[in-house]
């Protein structure tokens, strides 16, 4: 009872987020109200049983991807008292396409076969299963980071450095 | 989920906001308010204020924050790593495969921190 | 030895039984919750007032380092400096900027303390002296820990001040920098000890030796993480007075300015209180102690204590010698020189690990 009533506060709070991000009229609050849905999202992780991928979440996304986004924000040529114009024109049409996305998603849903109860997934299972099967694709994870990284170089660079 | 364990900093959490804006209530009941147009102006030693708060953020300040979220991706496969690395199966591929990927992000640093530390501001 | 959580379980089905309830009538979530509130009271009245001491203590070592005397006449040799300072501030005006963004000037400092208390939460203190037992604490700890940056970025843009937006970019930038070879020390511990949950890392520690043995370089490369994440001298530019008056907090004044304060020592007590718990071993001291110094009642509490002033102590020391680094050479240090001497610690525990000594 407990975990639904904690289930139904942060996703509340989650929508409520996100709703934020589209209809605020400043860059800097979309970023805030990001942060604050990537730590949302952080607790739902811990409160469905997956407490190190729920940690993780907030550590790398409210961390540093905020962070990240912070800057390239700030890297934009605008005043601080800019406000965006109207965002939304064309309410009716909105309306009627959401109410007919959610009954089609809900009815989905509906039919699934989702397990009642949470079992705990720990460190083990996620560790045997990374370094056992999936040891080919995290070698390829290093390379990734790796051409990320080069690539944000070349973003960056002067014209001499590279 | 366990949620009994979680009680205490489900209560801590909530006190940590309240805290604050009791705080801040005590502060609104006992200070005084006195409204002049110069206090409220931005601080700046004294000066006239010339222009908006705008200022030419350097570029070179992204490369910190990509190269900080690749450390922190590396670092949490870092973490699972050293919780269970003694009691896999066979732990000398999981040690070549970590120091693989920690060779890969290091190499990837080092090449986009090889000039100078530039900032400009 | 306390154990805060049955002794509250205690207080509370005493009360109970003053009141003439027996705790089976009430409802299953009853004495969970009261018990919980009591916890919760103990440990927040106990940090607050374990950080109003460590800012006493740093203001009079820095005095004596200064040769001066620092907070001699409110209370007995100044012990209720801290508190006037708070009252008086209780008192002052709040001035809010006309041409701030208000929303988001508000919310700063009120993000900035709720993560740094949330970090608190997480941390035992003793045998049984913990808000809770999660098995993995530690990541916890780390990740609220780094949620600063962003309360001081928005702290910073909010002002709506050249200089607070200066401030505010060099606070997380610094920030981001020396966290990368934290959380590398911190993994060659979890390397050492094999869990994530604070009092195993203890228990660890207490049969096997500190961890400050193999990980000398390790505990080097996190005392300097540590200064620099507190933005203390000698990484102190952000906030720097000649420099740009109070960095990102210029504009805040009255409570929030308390808040401020406040957050800066609770961030730099949390800081030392890892460190002990870390590499220090905690609240236990080595078994060949004689017994009559270790196992009186609130032994480990009083240890633990000892050991958490201690270090907070070489910080004010290192505070009081040291001059301000620039920035860019701030920056340096963190990726150029920290980073290798962590990757080198990781190593050491591998290796340390490997041959089986430290098991």
């Amino acid at each position: 009872m407990i975990t639904d009533l904690l289930l139904l506060l942060l996703s509340f709070f989650a929508i409520f987020f996100a709703v934020g991000v589209l209809y605020s009229r400043e860059v800097v609050h979309v970023v805030i109200y990001i942060a604050g849905l990537f730590i949302d999202l952080g607790g739902l992780y811990i409160v469905l049983s997956s407490p190190y991928v729920g940690a993780v979440q907030i550590f790398v996304y409210g961390g540093a991807v905020t962070v990240l986004l912070m800057f390239g924000v700030m890297l934009t040529k605008r005043t601080i008292k800019e406000k965006k114009e109207k965002i939304v024109t064309q309410f009716d049409y909105a309306v009627i396409v959401a109410l007919l996305v959610s009954l089609y998603v809900g009815a989905l849903f509906s039919y699934t076969n989702y397990p009642t109860e949470l079992y705990y997934i720990g460190y083990y299972s996620l560790s045997n299963n990374m370094f056992g099967t999936y040891i080919g694709t995290f070698v390829l994870l290093g390379i990734v980071i790796m051409a990320a990284v080069i690539g944000g170089v070349y973003i960056v660079k002067e014209e001499d450095q590279l | 989920m366990n949620w009994i364990i979680y009680l205490p900093v489900i209560f801590f959490g909530a006190l940590a906001f309240i805290f604050p804006l009791a705080s801040m209530f005590l502060n609104y009941m006992l200070r005084p308010e006195i409204k002049e147009e110069q206090k409220e102006s931005t601080y700046e030693c004294g000066e006239e204020l010339i222009g908006d708060a705008r200022i030419d953020f350097p570029f070179s300040h992204y490369i910190y924050a990509i190269i900080f979220v690749a450390a922190d991706v590396m670092s949490i496969f870092l973490i699972l790593w050293a919780l269970t690395f003694r009691n896999l199966a066979d732990k000398y591929i999981a040690v070549g495969a970590i120091l693989s990927l920690l060779s890969f992000v290091l190499v990837g640093i080092y090449y986009s921190l090889r000039g100078k530390v530039d900032i400009g501001i | 030895m306390i154990t805060v959580y049955s002794e509250s379980k205690d207080i509370v089905l005493y009360i109970l039984n003053l009141l003439h309830i027996t705790a089976s009538t009430l409802p299953w979530y009853v004495v969970p919750t009261l018990t919980s509130i009591v916890v919760i009271i103990i440990a927040f009245l106990f940090t607050v007032l374990n950080t109003v001491m460590v800012i006493w203590v740093e203001r009079k070592f820095l005095g004596r380092f200064m040769d001066r005397r620092a907070a001699m006449h409110v209370g007995y040799a100044g012990l209720l400096q801290n508190f006037a300072d708070g009252i008086k501030l209780m008192r002052k005006e709040f001035i809010i900027p006309s041409s701030s963004d208000k929303p988001a000037f508000l919310l700063s400092p009120l993000l900035y303390i709720s993560t740094t208390l949330l970090a608190i939460a997480f941390l035992p203190l003793s045998w049984g002296f913990y808000l809770n037992n999660i098995s993995f604490s530690l990541i916890l700890v780390t990740a609220f820990f780094s949620l600063a940056p962003l309360s001081i970025f928005i702290g910073g843009w909010a002002s709506n001040n050249k200089y607070t937006l200066i401030g505010g970019m060099r606070s997380a930038a610094q920030m981001i920098a020396y966290e990368i070879p934290m959380i590398l020390t911190i993994i060659s511990v979890i390397i050492l000890a094999g869990s994530l949950n604070l009092t195993q890392i203890v228990t660890a520690q207490y049969k096997t030796g500190w961890y400050i043995l193999p990980l000398f370089i390790g505990f080097i490369v996190f005392c300097v993480s540590i200064l620099a994440e507190v933005e203390r001298i000698p990484f102190d530019l952000p906030e720097a007075e000649a420099e740009l008056v109070e960095g990102w907090g210029t504009e805040y004044g009255g409570v929030y300015f308390a808040f401020l304060m406040l957050t800066d020592y609770l961030r730099g007590y949390v800081g030392s209180a890892l460190a002990v718990l870390l590499f220090l071993g905690g609240w236990t001291m080595p078994t060949y102690f004689p017994a009559y110094l270790t196992a009186f009642p609130l032994a480990g509490l009083i240890w633990f204590l000892i050991k958490v002033y201690i270090v907070f102590i070489i910080f004010v020391w290192v505070r009081a010698s040291l001059p301000r680094v620039r920035i860019d050479q701030l920056l340096s240090i963190g990726w150029k020189k920290l980073l290798p001497l962590a990757v080198i610690n990781l190593l050491i525990a591998i290796a340390v690990v490997s041959v089986g000594v430290w098991a």
